[in-house]
């Protein structure tokens, strides 16, 4: 099984300095995650999920500690092999959608193929294919402006997929989205689990995290939970009826 | 390099999509231009019409006329005329070593030519060949100016100012007719080319006409000159000169050397180097003001790139959270920096290229306008200020992506 993971985690500390004030947002964390999982990171806002998440998705390194990303220790890697172990293994869906505003959705999805150097046709036609994936097929030439929350998060999703990651990193995919939106994104997600591809889904919505096989809850920045059931209470995270993200985050 | 390509290609693509910060950027850079193009144009024109006129006179001619004497001197009472004869020019020519070209000059106002029905009344000048470089009456194709055979002979040639020969003839071609110059017959050999002169005597030479001074003895009696006119080998020492030749005409005349009015000299060399000075000046000025332009044009681009770049720091962490290599980042940053300045510095060139067209075919008769002369829109100066601004769009771009490539992908998304 050893040689199927993904993310490999050994005593990883990040520690932010804004000044002389130090803040330690992750502190000794040991985890390890394997291909085809599906998994969710729930916690109290300022717990550390998205530093988590940045972590594991090779956009900051870590302060101490040992991380392995398929294999490869990420804290030995230069910028440019970030990028484009970024490029090639990881997809990224942010609470905030971070979509170009004057590029079409279909621009919007080319970019990492782009980056990737792959010449334009090709682009395109992976573009739309990955669009009609996410069932955008009918809007790719329009702007983020003329769609919905939920369409923005699709065309992330579509971004995200392009270049057939290992991992899709999904920071609070819902935040911003109504309820109904909300359930079409997860299915979407459940979907391309289905497909093989591995989820981390982070989330302080318990409903949503409660439809995954392994669920992390982090508390000021230390591991309390790792298993396949909700933790039991007491939790900070608000339980009651058809929480979807009501929440807002902190 | 692939990096860079992908750069140019998105900045290609979403180059002024939406976005308003672009189009003010090359503006500002049109703007740029356009003053300091229009500034350095207006400057060239300036400077060749003072080089015109400055020309018109002649090419550094010293100009005597005779005054009368206010010192008593060897015995002989003050307010005496001093006088210009033959052979004053002869004992000049032998006494002052340094003198070039040298000739005394005839003029009567008002002389009667009548070519055909049509009769015009206008100054006459008597003349020596070396006016046609000296004094610049350059004859137009077709014509000659008068040369050492006419004046050896005494021929009656006539030289016409290309004003006086459209009042004689109109539109009638000139050259080889018979103009009656007080009623005696003389063949018109050359008519002078058009020119700008500001410095001038007994009027412009567009309107004069001149025949050989020989021709002008046999016809008026040998008199006296109206004035001398001569040169100097050394330009620069005609300073030098001048108190050699008062010393000729004072042993000559009997006269004090030392006696300022007995003697009056235009040093038009004193008058080209002062004008050279000042289109000197106003060279530095407007290199100056041109610089101080480019100065303001380049902070302004400058800063007009950085707060764009700061606009859009989230959208640099997104393209380097999904793969962009930082120079990726930088040359679309860059190249946007480029292809803005190189627009606006197109528009600037074309934009004040209409303007002087458009200034020269309005009709403008108002003496200050037509000192300005022709705005002179030079393509090196165009050239110059584009590649300035280039690099201080180059510049101004490089520096803030810099900046931006150096925050890491989280700070970039965190950025407000
Ligand atoms: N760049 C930073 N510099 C300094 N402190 C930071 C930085 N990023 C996060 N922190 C701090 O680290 C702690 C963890 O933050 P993090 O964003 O990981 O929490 P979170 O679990 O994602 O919270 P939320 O649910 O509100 O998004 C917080 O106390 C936060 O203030
Ligand atoms: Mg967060």
């Amino acid at each position: 099984m050893n040689d199927d993971l993904i993310i490999r985690m050994q005593d990883v500390t990040k520690v932010y300095k804004s000044g002389s004030v130090e803040l330690e947002a992750l502190s000794g964390l040991n985890l390890s995650i394997a291909a085809g999982e599906m998994i969710s990171i729930i916690g109290a806002s300022g717990s550390g999920k998205s530093t988590l998440m940045n972590l594991m998705g090779c956009l900051d390194v870590p302060s101490r500690g040992l991380y392995e990303f398929g294999g490869r220790e990420v804290a030995k890697l230069n910028p440019e092999e970030l990028a484009d172990l970024r490029n090639r293994s990881i997809g990224f869906v942010f609470q905030a959608f971070h979509l170009l505003p004057h590029a079409t959705a279909r621009e919007n999805v080319e970019m990492p193929l782009l980056f990737a150097g792959m010449p334009a046709k090709k682009r395109r036609e992976r573009a739309l294919a990955m669009l009609g994936k996410v069932g955008l097929g009918a809007r790719a030439e329009h702007l983020p402006t003329q769609l919905s929350g939920g369409e923005m998060q699709r065309v992330a999703i579509a971004r995200a997929l392009a270049n057939g990651p290992r991992v899709i990193l999904a920071d609070e995919p819902t935040g911003n989205l109504d309820s109904r939106s909300g359930k079409g994104i997860l299915a979407l997600f459940h979907q391309l689990h289905r497909e093989g591809v591995t989820i981390i889904l982070i989330t302080h919505d318990l409903q949503l995290a409660r439809t995954c096989s392994r669920i992390v809850e982090l508390r000021d920045g230390r591991l309390v939970h790792d298993g396949a059931d909700l933790p039991p209470a007491p939790t900070e995270v608000d339980e009651d009826e058809g929480g979807f993200g009501e929440r807002a985050a902190g | 390099m692939g990096s860079t390509r992908q750069g140019f290609a998105l900045m290609w693509k979403f180059l002024g999509r939406g976005r308003s910060r672009p189009a003010s950027i090359l503006l500002a850079v049109a703007w740029g231009t356009l003053s300091m193009m229009l500034l350095m144009g207006f400057g060239e024109g300036l400077r060749r019409q003072m080089a015109m006129g400055q020309q018109g006179l002649g090419n550094d001619p010293v100009i005597l006329w005779s005054g009368a004497t206010t010192k008593q001197w060897e015995g002989l009472k003050a307010g005496r005329e001093v006088r210009f004869t033959k052979d004053d020019v002869a004992a000049l020519r032998r006494g002052v070593p340094a003198i070039d070209d040298l000739a005394g000059e005839y003029s009567r106002w008002a002389v009667d030519l009548r070519w055909g029905t049509t009769s015009v009344s206008a100054h006459l000048t008597g003349v020596m060949p070396c006016y046609e470089h000296v004094r610049t009456h350059i004859p137009r194709p077709g014509g000659r100016f008068i040369n050492d055979i006419d004046q050896a002979q005494g021929r009656r040639v006539l030289f016409l100012g290309p004003e006086l020969a459209t009042k004689l003839f109109g539109s009638a071609k000139p050259v080889g007719q018979t103009v009656f110059v007080r009623g005696v017959p003389f063949t018109v050999i050359g008519v002078m080319i058009n020119k700008q002169q500001n410095g001038m005597y007994g009027g412009p030479d567009i309107a004069k006409a001149n025949i050989p001074v020989s021709t002008f003895e046999n016809m008026f009696g040998e008199g006296q000159f109206d004035n001398i006119l001569y040169t100097v080998k050394a330009p620069a020492t005609t300073k030098d000169v001048e108190p050699q030749v008062r010393e000729v005409f004072a042993r000559r005349q009997h006269f004090d050397p030392t006696d300022e009015s007995a003697l009056h000299f235009w040093d038009t060399v004193k008058n080209r180097e002062m004008g050279d000075k000042i289109a000197r000046g106003m060279e530095v000025f407007m290199g100056v003001v041109g610089g101080m332009t480019l100065l303001v044009a380049g902070v302004g681009l400058a800063n007009m790139m950085f707060v764009m770049v700061q606009r859009r720091t989230r959208e640099i962490g997104m393209q380097m959270a999904i793969g962009a290599h930082r120079r990726a980042v930088t040359s679309q940053i860059v190249g946007e920096a480029l292809v803005l300045a190189a627009m606006g510095g197109y528009l600037g060139i074309g934009l004040s290229w209409l303007l002087v067209e458009g200034l020269m075919r309005v009709p403008v008769k108002s003496e200050a306008l037509q000192f300005l002369g022709k705005p002179t829109l030079s393509i090196p100066m165009g050239v110059i200020t584009a590649m300035a601004l280039v690099g201080i769009g180059c510049l101004a771009g490089a520096l803030p992506a810099r900046r931006a490539v150096k925050l890491n992908p989280v700070e970039a998304l965190r950025h407000e």
